[in-house]
């Protein structure tokens, strides 16, 4: 079973979960708000993948690089579990809507980190280049 | 020159540090000095994550920093150096280095008698003492979590 798991400073990741079930009916999104309340990320963390069978695919999103937060996914990586981070919500959307039966390799995941990153967009540069092709 | 600044922060390298303090504080080398993590690799390499541009990272034991500073490995380098636990600060003081400023950022909210100094920080009543052996050698202890909070003197909360 695919599972996503999203973790943020604060409550990014309970809102992104929302949101990504708004928009894509997903179920399987567990959401870890770090720093709300004095329990430890690690023990969060360990509660949420205690649910997880060995063979489920796992993909975490997580809001930074740098930040601890995301510190404290690194060891859980292996070849079904992948770790994300600077999550967008396009980027969110294509992997939760990616068919399950095909698996997310390395390489489909790099894809779709390329189009969500295109998908950020400084949008009154953007419009002025759209106008002077229109008419 | 060595240490420009230290900082108490019990997450060590993480975003506050990595985005805002360290591209403020501009040093050639940040140092985590903690055990800790300098002694698991898995720990010390998802730290590394933290990294942030333009500078050293070092990830290292009390025994290897002291040794190193000792054999003045990081003169002429501007070190920004943060750890947990303030009698790190307290030993390289009185190793001889010179520490002109120590910033108490964050603490883990301790379930022993402690002194609230901010909404993020506490100083253990066995650390007072501490802290007070640091202020006597000169430094200028703060709190201060992120850059842009006001800075306050610990005097003000430790009489």
């Amino acid at each position: 079973m695919r599972r996503f798991v999203i973790a943020s400073h604060h409550e990014f990741a309970l809102g992104l979960k929302k949101t990504l079930e708004f928009l894509t009916r997903t179920g399987h999104v567990y959401a870890i708000s770090a720093y709300v309340d004095s329990k430890p990320l690690e023990k969060s963390i360990e509660e949420v993948f205690s649910q997880f069978a060995r063979d489920d695919e796992v993909i975490i999103l997580t809001d930074m690089l740098q930040g601890s937060v995301n510190q404290k996914f690194y060891p859980y990586m292996n070849d079904r579990v992948h770790l994300i981070c600077g999550v967008n919500v396009p980027c969110a959307m294509a992997l939760a809507l990616y068919p399950e039966d095909e698996a997310l390799t390395p390489e489909r995941i790099r894809r779709v980190l390329e189009e969500s990153r295109s998908q950020m967009i400084y949008v009154n540069e953007y419009k002025n280049q759209a106008d002077e092709d229109d008419e | 020159m060595s240490i420009i600044l230290s900082r108490i922060d019990s997450r060590l390298l993480h975003g506050i540090v990595a985005t805002q303090w360290a591209p403020s504080v501009a040093p050639d080398r940040l140092m985590i000095i903690d055990d800790e993590f300098a002694n698991d690799p898995v720990k010390k390499e998802s730290m590394r994550l933290g990294k942030p541009a333009g500078m050293a990272l070092s990830i290292i034991s009390r025994e290897k920093a002291y040794a190193n500073f000792s054999s003045h490995k990081y003169d002429g380098q501007r070190v920004f150096l943060v750890v947990r636990d303030p009698q790190i600060i307290l030993d390289l003081l009185h190793q001889g280095e010179k520490i002109p400023k120590l910033t108490i950022g964050c603490t883990l909210i301790p379930e022993t008698e402690a002194v609230k100094v901010s909404r993020r920080a506490y100083v253990k009543k066995e650390e007072i003492e501490i802290y007070r052996s640091i202020a006597k050698t000169g430094t200028e202890i703060t709190v201060q979590y992120v850059p842009a909070d006001s800075e306050e003197p610990l005097s003000k909360y430790l009489e």
